[in-house]
């Protein structure tokens, strides 16, 4: 099983390798390509990293000296980023990137953008203006895969419990109805209590805590945060550890292998930024756009214990190790995995500790 | 009489000769923030080619328009003397509104219009009701309207999205004699301030901001004042949210906030007193496009995007060291 | 000066009287402002009301301007009942009021504010600029007013000014019946001479005038009738020619008052206080002088001739240059609080007790302990024990009337308020005060008690500088009077040369040369 990822894995890197191998030959001594890189948010881990790995990503590795890259973020609100996303049209880059402020709010900025003759491309939070293509990751798979998950370590029956994420929050929603439609398979495994974990560790443990009080049999925990508030509940009620499902931030790995509890970790890569790149300079390296608008980024899992999914075959998974996808000595919430395959971020680059 | 004739303590005479000093020390905040602006304007067009140009400023209006709207009726009622943080709401309702109801019949896009300014209007008059009525602060009355709008604008729409007819988005960009629809609108709303200014409403609500016991011995209706201003401000704040539409071409019902705060720094930048009495609206514009240029600035400029709410601190704080300053003196003068 | 006006009395039995208040009654909760007042005045008359601060005056006059309205009880004009329900009502009707609490709006100019709300307009509705200038320039020649600039926006004009304004603002209205609360009390001489004498022409042109003031002088000059008002009701209404100052201050305060002004000991030491030489500060030049311990020393002189500043000046508050002495010691008093320092410093009783001196939201004991803080700290922690001895111990010095210390001072009546503040001013133990006017807009019953206490205070060994812009007061309680011209001190009297005649000549004779 291993082997055969490792095997896909080096399928992809070589594919990779060709493309951007073929390409440079004529490309290499053009000046380099002008993009930017529109971020509407700095307040979280994650689009912190997103920022740094996109920096990264063209100072090494096969895009070192192809990109200029300009990071510019606006405020947090929506006229803020059209007001940016106006002064970057003017600059007449080849490529905007953005991280949107708001999925349709934009649109008539990022049309103005695309009849400039701008590569758009959005990813993270993506828009729907049809001329911009779309990076993000496959919110379908995630949830899906890991619930499976979960049927297959309960050996599809016992109770569990259920993160509802942020109230009002779309992403929740969306990832509370994913495990909740798999979890209809099996009729033997029932959700026994549900809390809203907000994404943070503290309302997460008390959640969890509150809910383990409640229930004398508790056999699986489906958060969407970091587990790791789970993991400490179940500490602290003196419970046996049972398999919890969480999203792959630096402390949930290592909490994970510190406790012994069975692990998945789904993962959002903040290396979206570094694919939006790589696809900006392909496009404009061919002047060919991918058929398909949305391309989806498929993050392998950080788990402590592998496994095929039937649902979505060859779903790739990294078994966690201490020191080489999990790092003790960086921030708790650095997103894993770091680094994609065609090129190497180390964590600390990640980080910003270098 | 003799009597007047020999009165010297107060010197001077009843005639007018200019005193431009004065006038300039009580316009100092104003002529602060214009000269801020040239300053900007200055430096901006050294780095970046055609920004003295038509279609610069056709582009830089656009993009302040929005916020000048909020901040024309934010001026009124800093004027009376109050703040009205539901624009907030208003205006994501508004955009909320207009994404969900319009269609590519423009019969429909007029009606759906005039029923958010219409809504606008009432939402502020209630705001300015419930201030006289429960004799609370604005501050308290109009975060709880702005709540109330915002969570009102969720349940219609939760997330960003719906749609407005092309021709709609088409708005901005409309000229005659080269000036785009925006800066007819900046014109139009100059016109409308040197109007109202000086109308006995106009008047009015400044006098009651500038003291309110006063007016009210002076015969003021202070809840008819009140109405009015808060009316006018909801009605501008739907005005910046059907503006704002033809902008994103869709609604949200979380773009409100991103107004209520610059709405208020525009207006203090350009002069406006918060305790009342004090401002007009040429220095909120004025504001409105310092605190726009200031991203333009700091984007050719090539530093860190981080400097530009910096930027906006210091000179908001810049402009209310300038109308202290300018106080003490006149006091200085008069005394 | 008051015999400068002629005096024309109108006795008119036969016409119907223009207002006529019965049974008057207003509350406010619990307290009765008015009850069953009477109060009745012709056309083409001036006519006084009397009364302390409390007596009822204010609520009078409210409801008659229709700021308030009363509760019980009827009032007919021109035979007509009358309850307006707003001031404009009451201007419909021909009744307009110059307030002693201003009714200007600080923000607006000069002509706007004589005209707020009634003025001239355009086609368009905005205001008619050059018809308001016209206006304005007409009403004031009309009425002598002194000069005033129409487009100086009001917050830039003197406490004077503005009351000046505010008369032209009641004229504006070419009202029946003109009601002028304490309109006098912010003037200088010279301006409140002019108004007397405005008084007086209104009257003869046929219309009423409501006068109120403490000065009785000034009712003595004008008033044809007067009616006096104790505790919210009416005691008594006579021809002003008919009854002695002394009935009506007895009326007035419903006692005797033995005295207006205090024996005038001479406590004086030969130890000087303050020594002030060359001071010089904006309109101040090269002013010295020297202030004696158990001495009153007067400064008075026109308003505006530099009364303000020297006061400002020695209390810190504006810059000065030039020396202090305090008990032979050179001062430097660059702030407030350098002025302040214990039994060798300066305390001021300052102008306008509301915006300077007095917390009106604060409690009566707050207000006294605001400037002593340290002094009730035990190691950095407020001895409570220590506060409410001597905060009592105040109230009762100063016969402060209220409830209990803990009363808000805004609830005061305006004595009252004042003695807070001298109470305020005596806990900071400094020995040498200043005190600016300390009775404007206050009682007669407690300006006596005042002057009592200032001269007190004098034979405890205080120094005291005083000004008033009331010349009797200072002809009657300073040891001497220093009289101010043009940022000096043009005369300094003594003895038998202290009269408002000597005060007066030494202010005006030689400022009209110069």
């Amino acid at each position: 099983m291993r082997l055969k990822n490792l095997c896909a894995g080096l399928v992809a890197l070589a594919a990779a390798a060709a493309a951007i191998g073929t390409a440079p030959a004529v490309a290499q001594d053009k000046k380099p390509y002008v993009i930017y890189l529109s971020n509407n948010f700095v307040g979280n881990d994650w689009r912190q990293q997103m920022q740094r790995v996109a920096q990264v990503s063209v100072d090494k590795g096969p895009l070192k000296g192809r990109v200029e890259l300009h990071i510019e973020v606006a405020e947090g609100t929506v006229q803020a980023q059209i007001n940016s996303l106006n002064n970057i049209i003017r600059a007449k880059p080849d490529a905007i990137l953005v991280d949107a402020a708001s999925d349709s709010a934009l649109n008539p900025t990022i049309k103005k953008a695309c009849d400039a003759g701008i590569v758009v491309i959005s990813f993270d939070q993506v828009v729907t203006e049809p001329c911009a293509l779309t990076l993000a990751s496959n919110w379908e798979r995630i949830p899906a895969v890991m619930a499976e998950w979960m049927a297959v370590q309960l050996g599809g029956k016992g109770n569990v419990l259920l993160d509802r994420g942020l109230a009002g929050a779309p992403i929740s929603a969306q990832l509370q109805e994913g495990y909740q439609k798999v979890l209809a398979n099996y009729p033997d495994i029932k959700v026994v209590g549900e809390y809203n974990g907000e994404y943070a560790l503290g309302p997460e443990q008390a959640g969890v805590a509150a809910l383990l009080a409640a229930n004398p049999q508790v056999d699986g925990i489906l958060t969407q945060g970091y587990g790791s508030g789970a993991i400490q509940a179940l500490k602290d009620a003196g419970r046996p550890m049972v398999p919890v499902v969480g999203f792959s931030y630096n402390v949930a790995a290592l909490t994970c292998v510190e406790s012994g509890a069975k692990c998945i970790l789904g993962s959002n890569p903040a290396y979206l930024s570094s694919e939006a790149i790589k696809l900006a300079v392909e496009i404009l390296d061919t002047g060919k756009k991918p058929e398909k608008r949305s391309i989806e980024i498929e993050g392998d899992f950080v788990t402590t214990t592998p496994f095929e999914s039937k649902l979505f075959p060859g779903t790739k998974m990294q078994t966690i190790e201490v020191g080489k996808n999990a790092f003790p000595d960086q921030a708790p919430g650095l997103t894993l995995p770091i680094t994609p395959d065609w090129v190497e971020i180390t964590a600390a680059e990640a980080a910003g500790t270098k | 009489m003799v009597l007047a004739e020999k009165a010297p303590p107060h010197g001077g005479t009843h005639g007018s000769t200019r005193d431009w000093r004065g006038w300039a020390l009580d316009r100092a905040p104003f002529l602060v923030a214009c000269l801020m602006l040239l300053v900007i304007v200055g430096v901006y067009g050294s780095y970046q080619t055609g920004v003295f140009t038509l279609d610069e400023l056709n582009l830089d209006t656009s993009a302040a328009m929005t916020l000048m709207l909020a901040a024309t009726g934010q001026t009124i009622v800093l004027l009376r003397g109050g703040i009205d943080l539901s624009i907030g709401g208003m205006i994501s309702l508004g955009t909320v509104i207009a994404a969900t109801r319009f269609t590519d019949d423009p019969a429909t896009v007029l009606f759906w219009s005039l029923f958010v300014l219409a809504l606008g209007a009432a939402i502020g008059a209630l705001n300015g009701l419930l201030i006289s009525v429960l004799k609370l602060q604005p501050f308290l009355v109009t975060l709880a309207t702005w709540s109330i709008l915002n969570g009102t604008a969720m349940i219609i729409l939760p997330t960003d999205g719906g749609s407005v007819p092309g021709w709609w988005l088409g708005f901005g960009y409309l000229t005659l004699f080269g000036l785009s629809s925006p800066v007819w609108m900046l014109l139009a709303l100059l016109l409308f301030w040197w109007w109202f200014r000086w109308t006995r409403l106009g008047i009015t609500i400044q006098a009651t901001g500038s003291n309110e016991k006063s007016a009210f011995l002076s015969g003021v209706s202070i809840t008819r004042v009140n109405v009015l201003t808060y009316g006018l401000s909801g009605l501008f704040a739907a005005g910046a949210a059907l503006y704002l539409t033809t902008q994103t071409g869709a609604g949200s019902p979380t773009i409100g906030k991103d107004y209520i705060l610059p709405s208020v720094a525009a207006a203090v930048i350009g002069g406006v007193s918060l305790f009342g009495g004090r401002g007009h609206l040429a220095g909120t514009l004025v504001g409105a496009f310092i605190l726009t240029l200031i991203g333009n600035l700091v984007f050719v400029l090539k530093i860190s995007s981080y400097w530009q709410p910096v930027a906006s601190g210091v000179i908001l704080l810049l402009s209310v060291l300038a109308s202290s300053l300018a106080e003490k003196a006149a006091r200085g003068r008069s005394a | 000066m008051p015999g400068g006006f002629s005096q024309r009395r109108i006795r008119s039995g036969t016409v119907m009287d223009l207002v006529v208040a019965t049974g008057l009654t207003k509350r406010y909760g619990g307290i009765v402002a008015l009850s069953e007042a009477e109060f009745s005045a012709r056309a083409g008359e001036v006519h006084a009301l009397l009364g302390e601060n409390g007596a009822g005056k204010s609520t009078f006059i409210q409801i008659l301007s229709g700021a308030a309205r009363h509760d019980g009880g009827s009032i007919l004009v021109d035979g007509q009942d009358f309850r307006p329900a707003n001031p404009d009502a009451a201007q419909a009707r021909g009744i307009a009021a110059v307030f002693q609490e201003l009714s200007l709006i600080p923000d607006l100019s000069v002509e706007q504010n004589i005209w707020f709300r009634r003025e001239p307009r355009t086609l368009i509705g905005t205001v008619d600029r050059t018809a308001l200038r016209r206006k304005t320039l007409e009403l004031l020649h009309k009425y002598d007013f002194p000069a005033i600039r129409p487009d100086r926006e009001l917050r830039r004009l003197t406490l004077a000014e503005r009351q000046i304004v505010e008369v032209a603002k009641g004229l504006a209205k070419e009202p029946r019946v003109l009601i002028l609360d304490e309109a006098t009390s912010a003037l200088p001489a010279r301006e409140a001479e002019w108004l007397l004498k405005l008084t007086r022409r209104l009257a003869a042109e046929g219309r009423l005038v409501i006068f109120i003031s403490h000065r009785m002088a000034e009712v003595r000059a004008i008033a044809d009738r007067l009616t006096i008002f104790r505790n919210g009701r009416t005691v008594a209404a006579h021809d002003a020619g008919a009854v002695s100052d002394g009935e009506i201050v007895t009326q007035m305060i419903g006692r005797n008052l033995d005295r207006l002004y205090p024996e005038r000991l001479p406590t004086a030491t030969d130890r000087v206080a303050l020594r002030v030489d060359g001071l010089s500060s904006g309109r101040l030049s090269g002013v010295g002088f020297s202030l004696r311990e158990g001495e009153v020393l007067g400064v008075g002189g026109l308003q505006g001739h530099g009364q303000r500043e020297l006061f400002q000046a020695l209390f810190g508050a504006a810059k000065a240059s030039g020396g202090i002495e305090l008990w032979g010691k050179p001062a430097s008093i660059s702030n407030p609080r350098a002025a302040l320092t214990g039994r060798d410093g300066i305390a001021l009783v300052p102008e306008d007790r509301r915006g300077q001196g007095l917390l009106l939201t604060k409690s009566v004991r707050e207000n006294l302990t605001l400037a002593v803080i340290k002094r009730f700290t035990d190691k950095g922690f407020l001895s409570a024990r220590k506060e409410e001895a001597l905060v009592k111990e105040m109230v009762n010095f100063l016969r402060i009337k209220t409830q209990t210390p803990e009363q808000l001072a805004g609830t005061l009546s305006g004595g009252n308020q004042q003695k807070v503040i001298f109470g305020k001013m005596l806990l900071t133990e400094a020995r040498v005060l200043l005190l600016f006017d300390p009775t404007r807009g206050v009682d007669v019953g407690t300006k006596g008690e005042i002057f009592q206490l200032m001269r007190d205070l004098a034979a405890k060994g205080y120094a005291i500088l005083f000004h008033s812009s009331d010349m009797p007061e200072l002809v009657h309680v300073a040891d001497r009077v220093m009289v101010m011209r043009n940022g000096r001190i043009a005369a300094t009297l003594e003895g038998e040369r202290i009269s408002e005649e000597g005060i007066l000549g030494a202010a005006m004779l030689e400022s009209e040369a110069a």
